[in-house]
Order: C-alpha cells, then structure tokens, then sequence
C-alpha cells in the first residue's frame, strides 16, 4: 500500500522538480524574448496611434484610439499595394526556387567532393562576398544594361541566384553527413545527381526550409538592387515604397509603422508555416537504426 | 590484373572530379558574371581619381591607396569597426548557441519562442532605424521613460560618444540574432538521433551530451556563422546608417559608413572610396583566409 | 516540399500574368521623373504631379521618389537609362558634369522668360554659359517657436538676436518638471543645414569665401562672427537649454522645445501633432538686418542627359505648368490659405514657407500676404545659399565638414570655451577645408 502510494506521487514530485529545473531556463527565454519582442511590438502598435500620439509625451507603449483604417486608407492611397505585393513575391519566388538548387548543388561539391582547386575555388566564391555591395554596383548596373535586361524581371533575379552565403551554408549542412548513404547507393547504381536530389537533399530539410525563409525575406527587404535595376514605378518592390514614408527630413511614422507591419505580416505566415517542417531526428531516422 | 585496378580506380576518381566540377558549373557561372567581373572592374576604379562621369577618369595608380593611410577619418573608422565586430560577433554567437541549444526540442513551447526570435529579422533596415531612434529618444522614448520609472534618469545612449556603438550593437543583435539561432537549431536538427541515445546508453547527462554530441555536430554551421557573422561585422552599414547616421561626432562611422558618403556624397572620390573597400576587402580575405585554414584543420 | 515549390512557382505565375500593370497611358508621352522628396513633403509633390497629367492629355509625368535617390542616378546616367527630370541640389551640377542636359532652349519653347527669375538664384543655375536648371524649391530655414512656451515662460516677442535666444531658452528650461521636461532651444548637433542657418546669421559668411578667379580661401579661423556662433551654440548644450539629441523634431511635436530652426518640410509633422506653434526669421547677432539674406539650399528641376528631345520638350510642359498652371483647388496638406486660382509653383512655396525666385508668383498678392517671405525675399548681393560660395566644385565636402566640426565641438569641445579655444580647436578643420581647396583647384 505505501509502496502504491509512494508510486502515485513520485511522477508528481518529478514533475515539479523538473519544472523547477526548467525555471531558470524559461526565465532567461522570457528575458530575451521581452527584448526583442517590445521594440516591434511598440513598432507594431503604431498602426494604431496618429503620428501625434507616437511623439507625445509622455510616451505611450498602447494605442489610446483606433486609427488603423485611417492610416490604411492614407497607405493604399498613396502607394499600390497589390503591385508592390506581387512584385516583391515575384523577385522573391524567382531568386529563392532557382537559388535553392544552384547553390545546394555547389555546396553538396564542396562538401562531398575532392577535386583539384578546391579550396581556392572555395575562397574565390567567399570572396564575392567580401566587398560591399555599393562598390560593385555601378559595374554590375552596366552589364545588366549591356544584357538588355534592365527594366525586367530577369535582371532583377538573375544576378541574386547564386550566393557564395547558401554555398557555405549548404556546405556545413552536407558537411555532417554520413559518408556510407553515398556509398551505399552508388553501389545501389544510382547516378551522381540522383543521389544528390533523391537522398542527400532530403536528409538537409531543415537547412532547406531555413535558406527559403531567409533567401524570401532577404528579397523581401532588399531596397537598393531592385531600386538600380529596376527603376520604372511599375516595377517598384514593397521596401521601396515602405521607404517613402520615412524621408531625410520628415517622416510619417504612423504609415511608416503601417506599411511595416503589413509587409511583415507575409513573412510571419511564411515563417509559422515553414516550422512545422523542422522535425528534430526525422530525417536520419532511416540510416542508422 | 594490378595495373587495370589501379585504372579504374583513377578513372573512378576522374569521374567523381568531373561530377564536382558539373555540380559547381551553375553557381560559379553566375558569380563569375555577376560578381567577379564587376569585382575586377572595381579593382580598376580604385586606380582612377573618378567621379559620376566614368569617361573621365584619371589614372592615378596607387595614389588612392596612399591616401588613405594619413586619412584620420579613415583609420577612426577601422579602429570603431574593430570594436564593433570584437563585441558584436562573440556576443552573438555566444547567445546563439546557447539559446538554440535550449530551443532544440520541438515543444509547443519552443515552437513560440523561436518565432519571437526570429521576428525581428523580417523587419527593414529602415524601419529599424527609426524605430529604435523613437524607442530610444533620450525624451520621448519609451525605453527612457521606462528607465526613469525604474529610477534610472536621463538616459541619453544614442547621443553619447562612448554608448552609442553599442545600442548599434545591440540593435545588430537583435536584428540578426534570429537568423544564427534558427541556423544552428537547424543544424542541431541534422544531427541523426542514434548519437543522442548512443551518449545516453554510455550514460552521458545532459550537459555531457551538449559537449560531446551536439557541439562537434553543429561544428560545420558554427563555422559558418562564425566567418560570415565576422565577413558582414567588418561590413557593418545598413543599420548604422539609419539609426545614427555614423554619429555622434564620428562615433559610430565604421568603414563601410565612411567608404560610402565619401563615394556617393562627394565629388572626385568614387576611385578614393574603392580604394579604401579594396583595403578591407583585402582585410577580410586574411582574416578568412586565416580561418579556413583553421576550419579546415579542426574538422579532420 | 515539392508541392510547397510548385504553389509557390504557380503563385508567382498567375500574378505575373493575371495582374498586368497598367500605368504607361496611351498616347502621352511619359516624362521619367526622379527625386528623394519622401516623406510629407512628397506626397503633396506627388498630389501636384497628378493634378498636372489630370489637367492634360499629352504629358506623363512618372514621379518615383527614393531615399536612394543619388544611387539611382550614379548607376543609370552612363548608361542613358536615368530618369529624364530630376530635382537636384544646384551644386551637385559639377556632381553630375557632363550627365546634365543645357536647358537654355526652354524659353523658346515655353511661355516662362529667363527675366521672371531672379537674377540671385538664375546665376547658381547656370554653369559655364550655360542654362541647367530651373529653380523649384529654395529650402528656406525659419525659426520656428512654441507659442504656448514662450506666453508660460512670460515671453512676449518672439527673440530676434542670439543673446535674445539664449536668454530665452533659460527661462522656458526653468518651467522644466520632472513629468514634463522642456528646453528652451532646439538645435540638433548633427544636421549641418540646420547648424550653417544659424552660424551664417551670425555674419560668418561663407566657409569657404572667394570665387574661381581670385581664388578660394577657408573662413573659420581669425572670424569673431563664427567664434562667437561657436560659443553660443556650445553654451546652450552645455546650460542643459539645448538636448543632446538627434532627432528634435520629435519633440518639437511633443512640445518640449521652445525655439529651432528648421524648414517648411516640418510643418505638416507639427499641423499633425496639434501644438500651438508659430514661424519667423531666424535672428541675427545684432537683432537687426533680419531680412538681409535667407538661408537654405536652392533645388532646381534639372534635365539628364537620358532625355530625348520628345521628352524634353514633354518635361517643358510640365515646368511651365508648374509655374503658370491654374486650376489647383485647396490641398489637404496646406493651411488657412484659399489656394483656389493660384500656380502651383505659388501653391508649393507659400504652403511650405519658401522662399520663390520666380517674381510672378513673388509679386502675387498671395504670395506678399506672407510677411515673412516678403521681407525675406533676397537681394542679388545677398548671400543665397549655405556652407561654400556659389561656384565651388566641393559643396558636399564643406557641408560634410560642418556637420564633423559641430559634433566635434558639441561632444568634445571645452566649456566655456573662449575665442582662443575656438581657434585651437578649428584649426585642423581649416587645413581639411584648404586641403580640398588644394585637391579641386591645386
């Protein structure tokens, strides 16, 4: 009987041990989160309040009236939207998808490979990584212009393909895995390519769901490129016309803050989305056990 | 009998080279095309005293390259960047390390916490800036205000010479930490399970497993972000330039904040400007030069 | 994975072709039309834009505004593929040498005539002969107060000399309290426009005096004008009556500064936040010549060399609709004025409070309404713009060199600081400012 009893409580006590030893934990989580969650929410918040709200004193962190229609409304009446949208979702899809491939196969080669010239290969792709954009731009711009390719979607999208960033991202992903897979199926007769798409691939999933997140949301937020090479109104991508809000001189913080929130809001549904694809042991469950 | 197994094994190798070389082909096509030709054309610039007119550009060889040495704006600007990267880059890579380790598990729990994380890397540089410069107004921010109310007064950290670098850093850090953590989770995911219940059969304790398995494992993205947290510190600009403009007094002007006002807010300096990013560009090379070779020895 | 490519790849697909962008119109012929007027004051620019190819059916004018603006136009002008009108700086017409379109057949091809323009700002439009520009916008800086403030702090008139500045500022710092802190002035240290509009009321003239000719020369050492300006300002940040702070204008609409200047661009953010405010001349040492010479840049529409003759003439259109175009009605973003029956031209300088170089509308009777402006308006001697004589080729660098110095001075200049300390102190900033004296024309 005492035994039973003891039995009964013991999953209880642990329980609670267990909780007690995940308090600090939880507690430094909570820390963190607060300091990255406040900022953006204040930020978040000002789609409620009118500009004179935001700069009043003292500063409020809660809306104290709705404007969110009336700043939404001065948002869509000033800059399209529906067109900024699609054109981000275009150059975004259009980089990422082609990108994805390109680079895990440069990166499977560095990482699974011997070949001659590795590293310096190797170094030569980091190096292009190495210069700031805005030193390269002007020769870049001419040979776009030279390719006939201003103005369209292709000079928007091509040169953002390849990046010497995913390479060595891949290639840390390849890195870990298990040399006999490979092995094991080219004595299964499988051609090089297979074995990188049908087998290797797979095992990286969430490396790949991580690169499709941050290559969309580099897209999403890049201002300078599109700007440069695709100058026309109708080719104008959401950063660019969020930017206007804010100027050198004067800035309309409630649609800035509007405009922000919005765009961001694509990239918190990719984001939620692409986590579920994140499953801890799934993708080696088939090789070792 | 020797000798064709001697050749077939060559040409076997041969082949596998050749695949390598195929798999590359696309991506080094396009970064020839598009990165290492302009790349090139901007070694020439920095030859030239040039302004917005390409066509008339003077050859001034090294000239540029001199300059720059007795330019106290310049050398201010390596000494703030160095700072910059010697604080940023550890912190965050500290943090991330240990956050993702603690965020591995895929629990509901965990789940929210590293959606919060990565929140804030979808924001825009521009709109960062100007958030944080209202967050932290040194009078009607709320982060101020707060601080008063906690009994801390005045609060003035953007228009401090000595306290701005690091609300930069600090900003930077919040902007990107998101991105190291869901890298490293990632790569914590990849790490095939039998390693975990094999250290847990040899009676290995949590914090033995953190040591043994998923540190060597995630060592590959370590790496990774390791070089390329340290590529793009040495390159800080986007969020220097939108939220102090490079100030107060110079105090946060790092390299690529000073290369480019002298490139696009002056008249005759584009070739200057590449110039001096052609010294850091050089720069960086050793630094990942360097750590290659680091990487390279740790992992065999 | 596959299907989540495939939707997206679909997605892509079906927007590309489903949602054609519509905006090129038919017959008209469309005039590219770049800027970095964003924010407040480039939504009423845009409300004109609109107005103008409303008004017409042979003119587009395709208006993109971008704080990237100057990167836009360093990439496309070699290649022809920039816009066609642009607003710029008159100084960054040496920026752009070579890539600027000589504009002089303008007055033949439209009803405007160089002798409506003042002689003062036509002259900063012209380089080597030649017509560039055509003035759009002189970016005036005023000073702007609190009234509600200056009547707590038993301020009747509004400061017209610095000492009165200062004077002023101390007794509006002391109605400061715990739950809402206020200062008396407002001035940030690191916005250069807004710095040089008070230093050069203080008589320092140019900081870089001369002209081609005669030669240049660096003007911040042996000046008491720009000592004494240096001294006021570092007393002010230093008696607490001045934040350390970037960004003022924030709290100019939270109504925590009493006096600043700043220029017509600010006006909507204060209309939006609601406080009592009011606009004058800045003050000068004396209290007296307040109308002697404004302040502030002159911005000119400017035709690139990736216009074509159609374009051009296209863009004409458009100029001279801005200056003699009617038909406007009251815009939401202007003030208590009927602007029903005005120009456009009219509309954007009274609105903003800017000064016009274009005597028509100068002489309108809503345009003398405005006492300040009127008083303003300069003479051809005076001085019209801000940092470096009009002519020099290095502009930018002397207002970069403002803005160092300023920061400088505020941060680690020395309190109390004497006419001595202001020439130690100075003394590198006027090697850097012959040093590109030496680089442009040595």
């Amino acid at each position: 009987m005492t035994s039973s009893v003891q039995r009964a409580k013991e999953p209880v006590n642990y329980q609670i041990k267990r909780a007690l030893k995940y308090l600090p934990i939880f507690l430094v989580l909570v820390l963190f989160a607060f300091l990255l969650l406040a900022p953006l929410v204040w930020m978040c918040l000002g789609m409620f309040k009118n500009d004179a709200e935001i700069l009043s004193y003292p500063p409020r962190f809660f809306p104290t009236a709705n404007h969110l229609v009336e700043n939404w409304r001065n948002v869509v009446a000033r800059v399209d939207m529906l067109s900024l949208t699609r054109n981000t979702l275009i150059y975004a899809v259009g980089t990422t998808i082609p990108g994805l491939l390109v680079n895990a196969m440069a990166g499977y080669a560095f990482a699974r490979f011997k070949f001659r010239g590795k590293n310096v290969i190797f170094l030569i792709f980091l190096a292009t990584m190495m210069i700031p954009f805005q030193v390269i731009m002007v020769p870049l711009y001419l040979e776009i212009y030279y390719m006939g390719w201003l103005n369209t979607f292709l000079g928007l999208i091509v040169p953002k393909i390849a990046s010497a960033y995913w390479i060595f991202l891949y290639r840390s992903a390849f890195h870990g895995l298990p040399k006999e897979l490979e092995d094991a199926a080219r004595i299964d007769g499988l051609g090089e390519f297979r074995i990188f798409l049908q087998i290797m691939m797979p095992l990286i999933k969430p490396t790949l769901i991580t690169v499709v997140l941050l290559s969309v949301n580099n897209c999403w937020n890049d201002l300078l490129w599109p700007l440069i090479v695709a100058s026309s109104t109708k080719m104008r991508t959401l950063s660019n016309g969020l930017a206007m809000f804010i100027g050198n001189r004067t800035s309309e913080y409630s649609l800035a803050f509007t405009a922000a929130a919005v765009s961001m809001l694509p990239m918190l549904v990719l984001y939620i989305f692409g986590q579920k694809y994140f499953v801890a042991g799934q993708a080696t469950s088939g090789i070792k056990g | 009998m020797v000798a064709t197994g001697r050749t077939r094994q060559i040409s076997y190798e041969r082949r596998l080279e050749r695949t390598a070389y195929l798999f590359l082909a696309p991506a080094a096509i396009l970064l020839l095309l598009f990165c290492i030709i302009p790349l090139i054309a901007s070694f020439y610039v920095s030859t030239q005293d040039m302004g917005v007119d390409l066509s008339k550009a003077q050859f001034v060889g090294l000239k540029n390259f001199v300059k720059s040495f007795s330019d106290r704006r310049f050398l201010q600007s390596i000494g703030i960047t160095l700072r910059y990267t010697g604080i940023e880059v550890p912190l965050q890579m500290i943090i991330g390390v240990l956050l993702s380790a603690l965020l591995t598990r895929n629990s509901v729990i965990n789940k929210l916490f590293r959606s919060i994380y990565f929140l804030p890397v979808v924001t825009s540089a521009v709109t960062v800036g100007v958030t944080f410069q209202l967050v932290m107004h040194s009078n009607i921010g709320i982060f101020t205000y707060w601080l008063k109310l906690l009994g801390i007064p005045d609060a003035n950290l953007l228009n401090n010479t000595s306290t701005a670098i690091y609300v930069v850093i600090f900003v930077a850090i919040w902007k990107t930490f998101g991105i190291s953590a869901i890298i490293l989770v990632s790569a914590i995911q990849n790490i095939p399970e039998s390693l975990y219940e094999a250290s847990a059969i040899d009676g290995a304790g949590k914090a033995a497993q953190f040591f043994h398995v998923t540190l060597p494992g995630i060592m590959p993205s370590f790496w990774f972000l390791l070089m390329t947290r340290i590529i793009g510190s040495l390159q800080m600009f986007d969020i220097v330039y939108t939220m102090t403009g490079g100030g107060p007094s110079r105090a946060t002007t790092t390299m690529v904040v000073y290369i480019y006002d002298t490139a696009f807010n002056s008249l005759n300096k584009m070739g200057y400007a590449t110039a001096m990013s052609e010294l850091l560009f050089g720069f960086i090379m050793i630094v990942t030069i360097i750590m290659y070779s680091i990487m390279n020895k740790t992992s065999e | 994975m596959k299907k989540l490519i495939a939707l997206s790849l679909a997605l892509a697909l079906l927007l590309a072709l489903g949602l054609p962008a519509a905006l090129a119109e038919g017959e008209k012929t469309t005039v590219v039309f770049w800027n970095s007027w964003t924010g407040g004051d480039g939504d009423a620019l845009q409300a004109l834009v609109t107005k103008f190819n409303e008004s017409q059916d042979e003119v587009f004018v395709d208006m993109t505004r971008t704080t990237s603006f100057g990167d836009m136009l360093q990439t496309s002008l070699p290649t022809g593929e920039a816009a066609d009108l642009v607003l710029l700086n008159c100084n960054d017409m040496n920026k752009y040498d070579g890539y600027l379109r000589p504009i002089d057949d303008i007055w033949d091809a439209t009803a405007l005539e160089e002798a409506d323009f003042s002689t003062a700002y036509m002259d900063m439009a012209h380089k080597d002969g030649a017509l560039y520009g055509i003035p759009f916008q002189i970016s005036t800086f005023m000073m702007y107060y609190n009234k509600d403030l200056l009547e707590a702090a038993g301020i009747d008139e509004v400061p017209t000399s610095f000492d009165g500045w200062t004077e002023a500022a101390a007794k509006i710092t002391a109605l400061s309290t715990e739950e809402n802190p206020v200062y008396g002035s407002g001035l940030f240290y690191c916005y250069n426009g807004q710095n040089q509009s008070v230093i050069q009321r203080f008589g320092t003239d140019y900081m870089i005096v001369g002209d081609e000719e005669s030669g240049f020369k660096a003007n911040l050492l042996d000046n008491q004008a720009f000592a004494d300006a240096m001294i006021w300002m570092k007393n002010l940040y230093d008696n607490g009556d001045n934040p350390k702070e970037r960004d003022i204008d924030s709290m100019m609409a939270a109504g925590q500064i009493g006096l600043m200047t700043n220029g017509g661009w600010l006006k909507g953010t204060l209309d939006a936040s609601g406080i009592n405010y009011g606009i004058t001349r800045l003050p000068t040492a004396t209290g007296e010549g307040l109308d002697e010479y404004a302040l502030g840049d002159l911005n000119c529409f400017m035709l690139t060399t990736s216009a074509s003759d159609e374009t051009t003439a296209a863009a004409y259109k458009f100029i001279e609709w801005w200056f003699t175009g009617s038909g406007l009605e009251a815009q939401e973003v202007t003030q208590n004025v009927d602007y029903s029956g005005i120009t456009p031209n009219a509309e954007w300088s009274i609105s903003m409070c800017y000064l016009n170089a274009y005597l028509p509308t100068v002489n309108s009777t809503e345009y003398q309404a405005e006492e300040i402006l009127v008083g303003l308006t300069p003479t051809e001697t005076a001085q019209v713009q801000m940092f470096s004589a009009p002519g020099t080729l290095f502009w930018s660098d002397v207002a970069a060199c403002n803005a160092d110095y300023v920061e400088d001075w505020v941060f680690n200049g020395p309190t109390n600081p004497t006419y001595d300390d202001v020439q130690s102190f100075f003394a590198p900033y006027q090697d850097d400012l012959e040093g590109y004296i030496a680089d442009y024309y040595g």
